[in-house]
């Protein structure tokens, strides 16, 4: 099989990830309760992890780390426990699912920021639709289906000048685009993509402490007859036994992303998407999404005639065994303004660990096709 | 006598452990004393000559909201009074 769905998980990761779940499985007593050694392992190595993500996004505080689920899980907390009915909330027509439903579900009034024919979401337009009711803007660092990278710096620039809010949605951007504390506010970021970890791992990243309401609640092994959780950062979010054996496997993740160099990672992912977009870019009929001027994310999301993208990567697995992803890639605005709510959009998106010769293998099996 | 430090919890307890091994004093894990705080978490002890020290470790790396207590035993109970926060 070649792998070209990325975006969506990291299949292959380092071996060091699935031997760090193993080990943890077997040693790991319950975290953040114990105090014998194998509580306290998994309570230390929890503790680790939080310092080399850290370490990997410029936050000097980890306590300021808290792990949920997944990067949906985390979007959900922070939505909920920030914006209310009574907000007007600013994000742009790139969001998935996880940040417009919670959105919506908090019955704030939202204002959607449009993108050029790219997908380019300017930060030009995103100052003439703010309000004096602005409180918060909730972004899309990176694109999961044309792969733009949104100008963060600038945006967070404009939202410190109008005294909002800003959540950055680093989900497809944290291990692959270097992310800073200059950013944004606070950041929500998955585990099991680029950071190599295993699934059912993610978080929220906070720079400093926020008026969160409590949105989950139970044990945190202190103060047990107090009526409400805890509203420290991590306990907040951190409700229940923590998935410690992934949270340690994510560790290996990072620590083989710093060892390795974000720079060196990039540069090989980015490599692959070139030689790719190169190579499909001539297609018969095609039609490639997003802009191929700039710095971006390493994948490619294409249509070729009116083939649906369903029965295009069918026919790529069934006679190439090649992987990846069609449909609407959970970002409904998106898919709107391109016109492509009925085929969708064929998406391959690419790994540190994909080589040249799968991505020519793959590039001849779309010319085959085509 | 030994002293207890308390934290607002189990997590800061981990991160107040970690700088004190790394900065060479002698702390080790315990429950949390039923008798100070209601809970299941952790708390750090350390000998009478570690205290001053620990505290001032503490404070540098802006743990915030711990508390010290002494730790005496007597007649095989152990008894704990506040010293600071």
């Amino acid at each position: 099989m070649i792998y070209f769905d990325n975006s969506a998980t990291s299949l292959l990761k380092p071996s060091s990830v699935s031997k760090a779940v193993a080990k943890a499985v077997e040693s790991f007593g319950s975290s953040g309760r114990s105090f014998y050694d194998s509580g306290l392992l998994a309570s230390r190595e929890i503790y680790r992890t939080r310092e080399l993500i850290s370490k990997l996004v410029g936050l000097d505080e980890p306590l300021n780390v808290a792990f949920t689920s997944s990067a949906t899980e985390a979007l959900n907390l922070v939505i909920g426990g920030l914006i209310s009915k009574d907000d007007e909330v600013v994000t742009t027509v790139t969001e998935h699912n996880s940040v417009l439903r919670p959105l919506r579900l908090s019955g704030c009034d939202i204002k959607v920021l449009g993108c050029d024919e790219n997908g380019n979401v300017r930060v030009e337009k995103f100052e003439k639709l703010i309000t004096k009711k602005t409180r918060f803007f909730v972004g899309n660092h990176g694109s999961n289906v044309t792969g733009n990278i949104l100008d963060a710096k600038k945006f967070y620039d404009v939202c410190k000048k109008h005294d909002i809010m800003m959540i950055l949605d680093i989900s497809q951007t944290v291990g692959t685009i270097e992310i800073g504390m200059e950013m944004a506010d606070i950041f929500c970021f998955t585990g099991h993509k680029s950071l190599f970890g295993p699934m059912g791992t993610g978080g929220i990243i906070s720079k400093k402490k926020h008026d969160f309401k409590i949105v989950k609640s139970g044990g945190a092994g202190t103060n047990t007859f107090e009526e409400f959780q805890s509203q420290e950062m991590p306990d907040i979010f951190e409700v229940g036994t923590l998935n410690a054996h992934s949270i340690y496997g994510l560790q290996k993740g990072v620590e083989f992303i710093l060892e390795t160099g974000q720079k060196k990672i990039f540069e090989k992912k980015n490599r692959l998407s070139k030689m790719f977009h190169d190579g499909v870019k001539n297609l018969k009929g095609v039609t490639i999404y997003g802009d191929f001027s700039v710095e971006r994310l390493p994948l490619v999301s294409l249509n070729i005639a009116n083939i649906p993208s369903s029965e295009l990567v069918e026919k790529l697995w069934t006679s190439h065994k090649i992987a990846a992803r069609a449909g609407a890639q959970c970002a409904p605005l998106l898919h709107e303004r391109f016109g492509t709510k009925e085929k969708g959009m064929a998406r391959f998106s690419f790994s540190y660990f994909n080589t040249e010769d799968e991505i020519e293998q793959g590039i001849k099996a779309l010319w085959n096709l085509s | 006598m030994e002293f207890v430090i308390t934290f607002v919890s189990t997590n800061h307890a981990i991160k107040a452990e970690k700088l004190l091994l790394e900065n060479n004093q002698n702390v080790s894990v315990m429950p949390l004393p039923n008798q100070i705080k209601a809970g299941c978490g952790i708390a750090l002890r350390t000998k009478i000559n570690d205290i001053e020290n620990c505290r001032e470790i503490l404070k540098f790396n802006r743990i915030e909201g711990f508390e010290i207590f002494t730790r005496e035993e007597k007649s095989g109970k152990f008894f704990y009074e506040k010293v600071c926060e």
